[in-house]
């Protein structure tokens, strides 16, 4: 026995204690817990992470960062305008106490309709002087991503929603899973206010 | 400076000595026709105040001038001096320098202080300079100091404490207060919730009983269903206490949030002092420039009005007073000459009447003489002798609110010049308000105002036009009808119903509005609006009547024709609140002149600003697209170049275009290619396209054609009118 071994005074009895020790159940939060940190071994190798609200327009998934995205509310009646309600511009609805423009980001970018669904929302984003309320089908939630999954979109035409997609994001992990259009928030916002002239 | 609540130091310092230098100005005038000690007291400590506050942020000049102002009433407190004219005339000057470095931001007080710093060492060395008892005053100071005025004591003003707050937040208050009310109603739902929950375990007990009688009945022993029906039992009491309890919080909470919501809503009430507390001082200084002795009693200062209003009515009330003071009165010997005290009496009076804020301003002096607007009336060639001889007084005396009709003898400084008062009335029609005019020859003429206690406030009716709602502002609305649609009659095509043996003409809303068609049904809905002339405006169906929170609308919009402002309505669903005098307008438009064009529709839609339609040119020779450019500019279009289908396409995915012309043969990429990546693009499918080119056989035509284009050009096409007349016909007119 070398002098950096321990020598611990067991007898038999002492290595069942020990025995029963080592073997009793986990705790399932514990369990739980270390699922959830082996399960994103990626995260590390990715480098910075961003935080995207990705949600749906007319089966398309769609994604802006969250710091831009303003609010996600429920659906209000939409007021049109006269002379002024267009394809894009819906009218105003009442957005937490404010009348806010509403948009048919949809329709300005080409996507399939959103229909009037349970899950529908209005995504609220830019500030007092650009701000816009748009209804999308579904909020999926926000999400973080790492860098390493951001790619620039192609160079030719190929998606519907490209004049205001600044990447494609592959969310979920598996490799062939459809690719999300991050949206910029500013173009979102120009495009929509094209239709206010 | 977040602890300062969003205000530096100098911008305190304003509001204090803007607020201090208010009191200054009105208390001296006080003291002038006073003279009592007793009314140097609150001078003294404005002075003081202003003194403390310029020391605290280094306003040296302000300092000094508040201080001699300070010795200059002391020594008046002190009895070694009265108040003279001349020294009340020298705080007066004082005062003003003080108020106007409370009007100037922050970044102008260098600029203040180089321009002002000999004027302030000036005024402060005569406030000084001791004058003397019995001094002359100018030869205009005709002051009665010895006959104190019977001016009414002004109501004493509360002195509580009080914060700035920006009008920005008060209304964002507003708006969150009033969202809290339907909030808090909100909780209905749960209350629903709650009551179906109490129905399902009532049925429930039910099936229990009928359960135990089949039990019963069948020789089973039922017992063993008791300690479940005391669970469903105890359930049902549990849920009527949760609706009790519901029923609580929403009763509480509806009563919070309303009374919240009126809190702020009377917030923006301020008293009619806030317009008031100038006038003394301006009567004042007009008086002694004519020579006139005048004295102003201000009556219901502690009337509360909306901040808005108050700010509308500053003008129209100082124009008022002008006009009184150079006009209205008379001259001290013409007044003896007429038998009336030398002293003439300009009165201003407010008080709330039927809902409405009324507003007198009467003189009593030489009175308006009908005569001689009659005369005017023809010399002007506005109504014919016959005509003006048949109007009543009254009819007469509306004539001085039009636009450039003044009797003045002379143009004066103050007033007279023919302007004024045609703005008196029409701020008052931009308010929902309106002003009179009574006036009497020899004893003083009245004009009364009446407007509105709030314009944030207005009571509507609320009416459906293909499927949206809309306010009618219940203050403009004549009449509302509801007729069979047998009663509808045609004249020279035109839908009209008789209403008061008045024929009434129709304009549907929904084709107005550009919302669709009015569905036609047994009983027609329709709002008559109009003054003298009545029209007809037919709606959907009335909704009913609210008060509405008057919102301005999103200033992207720009004016929007036919509607002036929007609101929230008490269930939440926003209302737009119509502009009547523009749907005035168009109706009379539609129904005396015909049918305006769409195109004349459109414009005036989009009248204050006119959208040009814009068109992208690409072609890679300079020479060619300066030439389509300069020719599409001509015809009123906006153009926009681009080198080659490359950066074409790259401008016209910005957006914006109403048409794209396109050369053919280009680097990078071709007008062909162009054209297809357009068509192919979901945006742009419907962009109308053509494309100019050098070659001209028929198989380079199809190749265009096919593509996408619209029409095939050659470039001969410049020197004829092809290529304009292709534009027109694919866009329309530059002008939407």
């Amino acid at each position: 026995m070398s002098a950096g071994e321990l020598a611990l005074p067991l007898d038999a009895d002492g290595f069942g204690r020990m025995r029963e020790l080592l073997a009793r159940p986990m705790d399932p939060t514990v369990v739980a817990a270390n699922t959830r940190l082996v399960a994103q071994p990626e995260a590390a190798s990715e480098g910075a992470t961003r935080s995207l609200l990705i949600f749906q327009i007319g089966g398309e998934r769609l994604a802006l960062e969250a710091g831009e995205s303003h609010r996600v509310v429920a659906i209000t009646t939409i007021r049109r305008i006269p002379h002024r309600t267009n394809a894009v511009f819906a009218g105003l609805a009442n957005v937490a106490g404010e009348l806010t423009p509403v948009g048919r980001l949809d329709r300005a970018l080409g996507l399939t309709e959103c229909t009037a669904r349970a899950t529908a929302r209005f995504i609220v984003m830019g500030s007092a002087a650009t701000r816009w309320a748009f209804p999308v089908d579904l909020v999926e939630g926000v999400q973080r991503v790492g860098e390493a999954r951001f790619q620039p979109p192609p160079a030719t035409v190929a998606r519907a929603a490209d004049g205001c997609t600044i990447a494609l994001v592959r969310v979920d992990a598996s490799a062939d899973a459809p690719l999300v259009s991050l949206l910029d928030a500013t173009r979102v916002c120009a495009t929509l206010g094209r239709s206010l002239r | 400076m977040s602890d300062l609540g969003g205000f530096s130091l100098f911008e305190l310092f304003r509001g204090e000595a803007e607020q201090h230098a208010a009191t200054l100005s009105a208390d001296l005038v006080k003291l002038e026709q006073s003279a009592s000690p007793a009314d140097i007291e609150p001078l003294m400590r404005a002075a003081h105040s202003i003194k403390g506050a310029a020391k605290v942020i280094g306003l040296d000049r302000a300092v000094d001038l508040a201080h001699a102002m300070e010795d200059a009433l002391v020594a008046m407190q002190q009895g070694r001096e009265i108040p003279t004219a001349e020294r009340i005339d020298q705080l007066l000057r004082a005062t003003d320098l003080l108020a106007s470095l409370a009007a100037i931001s922050e970044s102008e007080l260098a600029a203040w202080t180089a321009a002002n710093t000999p004027v302030v060492a000036a005024l402060a060395a005569s406030l000084l300079q001791p004058i003397a008892r019995g001094a002359v005053a100018a030869p205009t100071t005709q002051r009665s100091l010895s006959a104190p005025l019977a001016v009414p004591k002004p109501e004493p003003r509360e002195r509580t404490s009080a914060v700035r707050v920006t009008a920005e937040k008060l209304d964002r208050l507003l708006q969150l207060a009033g969202e809290t009310m339907l909030e808090s109603r909100r909780l209905e739902v749960v209350r629903r919730q709650s009551q179906s929950m109490k129905s399902r375990v009532i049925e429930l007990e039910d099936e229990l009983d009928r359960l135990r009688t089949w039990m019963r009945q069948n020789g089973i022993d039922a017992n063993v269903l008791a300690p479940l029906r005391k669970i469903t039992s105890r359930t049902r009491n549990e849920v009527v206490g949760h609706i009790a309890s519901v029923d609580e919080s929403i009763r509480r909470g509806e009563e919070t949030a309303t009374s919240l919501y009126h809190e702020v809503l009377s917030s923006r009430m301020r008293p009619f002092a806030d317009v008031t507390g100038a006038l003394p001082r301006t009567v004042r200084d007009i008086a002694r420039q004519l020579g006139k002795e005048v004295r102003l009693e201000v009556i219901g200062e502690s009337v509360q009005v909306d901040r808005d209003i108050l700010a509308r009515l500053e003008a129209p009330l100082n124009h008022l007073l002008r006009n009184a003071l150079d006009h209205g009165l008379e001259m001290p010997d013409e007044r003896r000459a007429a038998g009336k005290s030398e002293s003439s009496l300009l009165r201003v009076e407010a008080l709330h009447h039927a809902g409405m804020l009324r507003i007198r301003v009467s003189d009593d002096g030489r009175g308006i003489h009908s005569e001689m607007i009659r005369e005017s009336v023809v010399r002007k060639a506005l109504a014919s002798s016959e005509m003006v001889a048949e109007m009543s007084n009254q009819e007469v005396l509306e004539f001085l609110f039009l636009p450039g009709f003044s009797t003045a003898a002379q143009v004066t400084d103050l007033s007279g010049r023919g302007v004024g008062l045609d703005v008196v009335q029409s701020t008052m029609r931009e308010v929902g308000g309106r002003v009179r005019v009574e006036s009497a020859p020899g004893t003083g003429t009245v004009f009364e105002l009446e407007l509105p206690i709030t314009v944030s406030v207005i009571r509507a009716l609320l009416a459906e036009v293909s499927g949206e709602t809309f306010a009618f502002p219940l203050a403009r609305i004549e009449r509302v009808v509801q007729l069979h649609s047998d009663a509808l009659t045609t004249v020279e095509g035109r839908l009209q119903f008789s209403l008061d043996d008045r024929s009434v003409g129709l304009v549907d809303a929904a084709t107005l509005f550009e919302l669709g068609a009015i569905e036609v049904r047994d009983s027609v809905s329709v709002v008559v609006l109009g003054g003298d002339d009545w029209y007809g405006f037919l709606v959907d169906k009335f909704v009913g009547e609210e008060d509405l929170v008057v919102r301005t609308l999103d200033s992207r919009l720009g004016k929007v024709a036919h509607v002036s402002a929007a609101a929230i309505r008490e269930d939440g669903d926003p209302a737009l609140i119509v502009d009547c005098e523009d749907i005035l307008s168009s109706m009379r438009q539609q129904l005396t002149e015909g049918r305006p064009s769409a195109s004349k529709r459109r414009a005036i839609a989009a009248s204050s600003s006119v959208r040009r339609k814009r068109v992208l040119v690409v072609d890679d020779s300079a020479t060619v697209r300066e030439v389509e450019r300069q020719l599409l500019v001509r015809l009123g279009y906006e153009v926009d170049t681009a080198n080659d289908g490359a950066d074409g396409f790259h401008a016209l995915r910005d957006g914006g275009y109403d048409l794209l012309v396109s050369d053919v043969d280009m680097p990078r990429m071709t007008g062909i290619e162009l054209t297809r990546a357009v068509r192919l693009e979901p945006t742009l499918t419907r962009l109308p396209i053509i494309i100019v080119s050098y070659k001209d056989r028929e198989e380079d035509r199809l190749a265009g054609m096919n593509a996408g284009a619209n029409a095939y050009l050659t470039k001969g096409a410049f020197q004829d009118q092809t290529f304009a007349a292709t534009v027109r016909d694919l866009i329309g007119e530059a002008e939407q």
